[in-house]
């Protein structure tokens, strides 16, 4: 099990959890933004909220990768349902953190979490298509899009439901994707695991 | 054989379609042309609204390169090639095809604006060279130094940062580093200010090859003095382009555009005189409905400025500044035309009149710009423009029901009596 903890960097994951969760929940409202064409309403507003989570969901991906050698994959030990559980600790010491920062600020703390749920999640479900090592790509990839399509026009249009990570905590309708996700892609991770690499 | 287009080994060119998609997918849902077609300086420095594809799509396929070297030891392999060699073959896949990208985004701008007078300026297609060649490097440091499934998520949403977090920061000249400020250029009136592009160029050529420096082959150590050579030279260009362009920015304002040198302003010589830029002209002229509306409007008195120029800038008392774009229709004609005799200001707060005397001057300024446009539309179009100012219609159907020259001695003295705190706004009267 020690050894298992090291080849996790459990303890760095840990830390990233703490600051990225510190950084998201408290700058979260915080945004940017793309100009459109000639002064008109920019587009593209991404919170913070939605950016940083992916710092924690990319370091989890990263020491999970590392961590899934030839020689972990032949281990005796129940690989999948350890590998689910480092990255759903994750979740929860990011939500440890984050929530109680409520009392300080309204905005962030949930939205912080739910958008690591849903970034986890859509890990989880495509890992065995893009195994450990290319997970990472698809929440940065979702933001994106999200973040260029997901607005009716207008810098503070109103946000589809499909681009929950840009979205308020306001509405229920914003926790339908990323819990599905959530329930889905643990499903997905519990039973068939990341794919392998050709040559690892 | 190897193909001669690398298609399946190279990433960039498979990424080639999924963002080619995205510039049409955006361009198609979210961009309005009516405001840049007819000014090729509008369309190309407008297309840099695009960067944030084409740069993504630099950035993570210069990732992927970098994470391929990454993963082939190339710090720790002897490789008698020259490092720029190396990099050259690893990058030229990235920086082509997102300059691909980038160009079929100014084609996607361009599609009325062929035909049309005029060039865009050299240096905005080298600052967005310079700017995809800055992110393509930023990829590859990310794929070369971090581990691999870190190394294109980082890219990607690096990229990304980069260009909307600059975008949002109030410090003006930062945003000329990213460059994507540029697209706030122009309207046919202004003039791309050659700061903005040079900046870009600058910071993005000397920052790309600061980080590529920073990547370089040798592992530095102390105890060999010149393997530090590479590091110090790639933090000493990075701090050095940055303070550059920041310098060559620092006049910049939101825009990067300044007004237009006057010298292209071609004039006739009709009365009033009539004075445009090329690109007005070269489809439909706007000069006939202007001078028609003009002479509508001396018909009845109104004084109309001897000198009659496409600008932005404030109208004077011979010289009338009319806001026109290429392409424009009649009824708009009319309606920046009309508009032009109110500025520079629609109407002066008067110190101390309190809230009731700005509402009637502002009544009043509504009132004359209807009554303009619809006195000068008449024979030009059937159905005057509709205005900005609807509270202005009613007064002005009761204006038209007096003889002209009441009409225009209530006009004379409005007009005055909204800048001039001394008179007092009427409504007109009664017949």
């Amino acid at each position: 099990m020690t050894w298992w903890l090291r080849t996790h960097r459990v303890f760095w994951l840990a830390a990233a959890c703490v600051i990225g969760s510190l950084a998201s929940s408290l700058l979260g409202t915080a945004s940017f933004l793309f100009p459109s064409l000639e002064g008109g309403s920019p587009f593209g507003s991404v919170p913070l909220f939605a950016v940083l989570p992916l710092a924690i969901s990319i370091t989890l991906s990263t020491f999970l990768a590392e961590a899934d050698q030839p020689i972990y994959r032949s281990v005796a030990r129940a690989r999948l349902r350890y590998d689910w559980t480092l990255s759903a600790a994750a979740v929860a010491v990011t939500a440890v953190v984050s929530l109680p920062l409520l009392a300080l600020t309204l905005h962030g703390p949930v939205e912080t979490v739910r958008n690591l749920i849903g970034f986890v999640g859509l890990q989880w479900l495509l890992a065995p298509l893009l195994s450990y090592r290319y997970q990472a790509a698809a929440p940065v990839l979702y933001v994106f899009i999200s973040a260029v399509f997901g607005r009716a026009a207008g810098a503070q249009g109103t946000v589809g439901a499909w681009a929950w990570p840009l979205a308020p905590s306001s509405e229920a309708s914003f926790w339908i994707l990323p819990s599905l996700l959530g329930v889905v892609g643990s499903a997905v991770a519990l039973t068939r695991g990341p794919a392998a690499l050709r040559s690892a | 054989m190897r193909p001669i287009i690398p298609w399946r080994s190279r990433s960039a060119f498979l990424l080639f379609f999924p963002a080619a998609a995205f510039v049409v997918l955006y361009g198609v849902s979210y961009v309005d042309l009516t405001t840049i077609s007819g000014y090729w300086t509008a369309v190309g420095a407008g297309s840099a609204i695009f960067l944030f594809i084409s740069c993504a799509l630099a950035s993570v396929s210069g990732a992927i390169e970098g994470a391929r070297a990454r993963r082939g030891k190339l710090r720790r392999i002897g490789v008698s090639r020259p490092y720029t060699h190396v990099l050259f073959v690893q990058l030229w896949p990235s920086v082509l095809v997102a300059g691909i990208v980038q160009g079929l985004a100014f084609l996607m701008l361009a599609q009325d604006t062929w035909g049309a007078p005029g060039g865009v300026p050299i240096l905005v297609p080298v600052a967005f060279a310079a700017i995809i060649f800055f992110h393509t490097a930023i990829g590859y440091a990310l794929g070369r130094l971090l581990p691999l499934p870190a190394g294109i998520p980082v890219a990607l949403l690096l990229s990304y940062s980069w260009l909307g977090f600059t975008w949002s920061v109030n410090y003006f000249p930062l945003r000329y580093l990213a460059g994507l400020a540029l697209s706030g250029c122009c309207r046919v009136d202004a003039q791309l200010d050659h700061h903005a592009t040079l900046a870009a160029l600058v910071f993005n050529l000397g920052a790309g090859i600061a980080v590529l420096l920073l990547t370089a082959m040798t592992l530095p150590r102390l105890t060999r003095p010149i393997t530090l050579l590479a590091p110090v030279a790639g933090v000493g260009l990075l701090a050095v382009s940055a303070v550059v362009g920041l310098t060559v920015a620092q006049s910049l304002g939101p825009y990067p555009s300044q007004p237009r040198d006057q010298a292209q302003l071609q004039c006739d010589d009709g009365q009033p005189s009539i004075c445009l830029y090329p690109e007005l002209d070269y489809r439909n002229d706007p000069a006939v409905t202007i001078r028609q509306a003009a002479a509508n409007l001396e018909n009845i008195g109104v004084p109309v400025p001897p000198r009659i120029i496409a600008s932005g800038q404030a109208s004077t008392p011979d010289t009338l500044s009319v806001a026109l774009r290429p392409m424009m229709s009649p009824s708009a004609i009319i309606y920046s035309f009309s508009t032009a005799f109110l500025q520079p200001r629609l109407v002066n707060n008067c110190p101390g009149t309190g809230n009731a005397d700005l509402k009637a001057r502002t009544l009043a300024a509504a009132t004359i710009i209807n009554w303009l446009i619809i006195r000068s539309s008449a024979g030009i179009v059937d159905q005057p423009p509709s205005t900005r100012y609807p509270e202005g219609a009613a007064p002005a159907q009761q204006l038209l029901t007096l003889s002209d020259a009441a009409q225009l001695d209530w006009y004379t003295h409005n007009l005055a009596a909204l800048t001039d705190c001394s008179l007092t706004p009427t409504s007109p009267p009664s017949s």
